[in-house]
This record gives structure tokens, C-alpha cells and sequence, in this order.
């Protein structure tokens, strides 16, 4: 039986897929609490992101910086350099994703957010589904991504 | 998920007047026809409702970069014409 965030992804899947093709995205489902994706930034590279939601949506997800060819997440060279929710830290600093909490990961820079009440963060706005998170993620690498940590 | 609409000054396709949008939301893609006067806040509205996205949060409507403001403004004074592919980005980060 599929567990409650299986079915959580299953459900919202589509409206990714749907956005990729429309954006040139390139999207793949890891698992069925994973996927990769990978989109363009602003100086015509592209960045990828591990999406893991293996306790969504009662805990946001995980947005981990990713390479597909190596699989590892979070090396300096596929992180874009520090500039608005793209945190020195390395994570990308949102209540809506996991990492930003220290209580979760100590990157974090938030042990102030409360992560079973990340829904009603105000800051997490209107970023509650996974398809608004990519969205948000694909527009900041778009505005103001200024290379990357590492070459 | 996705849905072909006409808007709500669509005039039907291939008319002078019209502009033919592809949106990425939140919640997959919105395809629909407006007239080209039609104010960005309406098409706003318009795709929220129809993507059924949450009218209570606050959405950004962008053409690549360009974030589509003030949104009083015209379709027609981005210099839009025949089909533009758009997207519809929810407000919300952290830091």
C-alpha cells in the first residue's frame, strides 16, 4: 500500500511534468518519494535539484543541489553561489525546504521555524506544493544567480 | 492537468485582437486566448481560478525574467502577440 507520501507526489506530479515540458525542464522520478530536475539559470548553464519527500507534506521536502552524472548532492561546484534564499550555508533558505532547518540538517540557518507548521509559515507564501517550490527555485536561478561555489 | 480556456475578452482563435498564453502554475499548465487589452491582473485572476490555486496568496506573473508589472497594464503593451508562454510564480521564500 502506497504510503501517505507516495501518494502526495503521485497526486502533484503531473502539474511538474506538465511545467517541464512546457519550460524545458528535464524531469525524472528517482523513486516515489524522489525526483530530480533540472533547469536553466541565467548564464545559460543549468543547475539540478534532488527533491526528497519521503515525509511530505507533513515536513516540506528536501531540495538538495545535485549532479546526475555523479549523483552527489551538495557539492560546491553544483551550488550557486550566496544571493537571496540561495544561503551562504548552502541550502536554499525557505521554510518549504527541509534543509533549512537546523533541527534537520546543521546547514540549516533556522532554528527558529517550526518544521511540522511550515504550511503556515508566513514566509512560505504560497510555495506548498512541490510544482510552486520548482517554480520558485527555476525563477531565482533565472534572476539572480551569480555562478557557482565552486568551479 | 492541463486545460485549453478562452479568456474572458477571448474573441476565439486566429482574431487580430487576441493573444494565445501557455502558463506554467503551480498546479500545471494553463493554456487560454485573451484579448490583447486585457489587463495582467484579470489574467491573473483568471488563471488562479481556473488552476484552482489559492486566492488568498499572492502570484507573480513573468515572461522569462521580466515580472509583468504594473499589472494594470495591457497584454498588448509587453508587445505580446500570437502564442507567449508565461509562467505564474507564488510569492515565498525565507533567508
Amino acid at each position: 500500500m502506497p504510503t501517505a507520501s507516495e501518494l502526495a507526489v503521485t497526486a502533484e506530479f503531473p502539474a511538474l511534468e506538465e511545467n517541464a515540458l512546457l519550460l524545458g525542464w528535464k524531469l525524472e522520478r528517482l523513486s516515489p518519494t524522489s525526483f530530480a530536475l533540472t533547469m536553466p539559470a541565467s548564464d545559460g548553464t543549468f543547475f539540478s535539484v534532488l527533491c526528497v519527500c519521503d515525509r511530505y507534506s507533513a515536513e516540506p521536502p528536501a531540495w538538495h543541489w545535485y549532479n546526475a552524472d555523479t549523483k552527489q548532492v551538495d557539492q560546491l561546484r553544483d551550488t550557486p553561489k550566496e544571493v537571496g534564499f540561495f544561503h551562504p550555508s548552502g541550502v536554499i533558505c525557505a521554510p518549504w525546504n527541509r534543509l533549512a532547518y537546523k533541527s534537520v540538517d546543521p546547514r540549516g540557518p533556522h532554528d527558529d521555524w517550526q518544521i511540522g507548521h511550515w504550511r503556515s509559515n508566513p514566509q512560505t507564501g504560497g510555495c506548498k506544493t512541490l510544482g510552486a517550490m520548482a517554480q520558485r527555485i527555476a525563477l531565482e536561478l533565472k534572476l539572480r544567480m551569480q555562478g557557482r561555489r565552486a568551479a | 492537468m492541463s486545460n485549453d480556456n478562452k479568456g474572458p475578452q477571448g474573441h476565439g482563435g486566429g482574431h487580430n485582437d487576441d493573444i494565445t498564453l501557455e502558463v506554467a502554475t503551480p498546479n500545471g499548465v494553463f493554456r487560454g486566448t485573451f484579448d490583447k487589452n486585457t489587463k495582467i491582473e484579470d489574467v491573473i485572476k483568471t488563471v488562479v481560478a481556473d488552476r484552482k490555486l489559492s486566492v488568498g496568496d499572492t502570484f507573480e506573473l513573468f515572461s522569462g525574467e521580466t515580472q509583468l508589472t504594473p499589472v494594470q497594464r495591457p497584454l498588448v503593451s509587453f508587445g505580446f502577440s500570437g502564442t507567449v508562454k508565461l509562467t505564474l510564480v507564488a510569492a515565498g521564500s525565507g533567508v
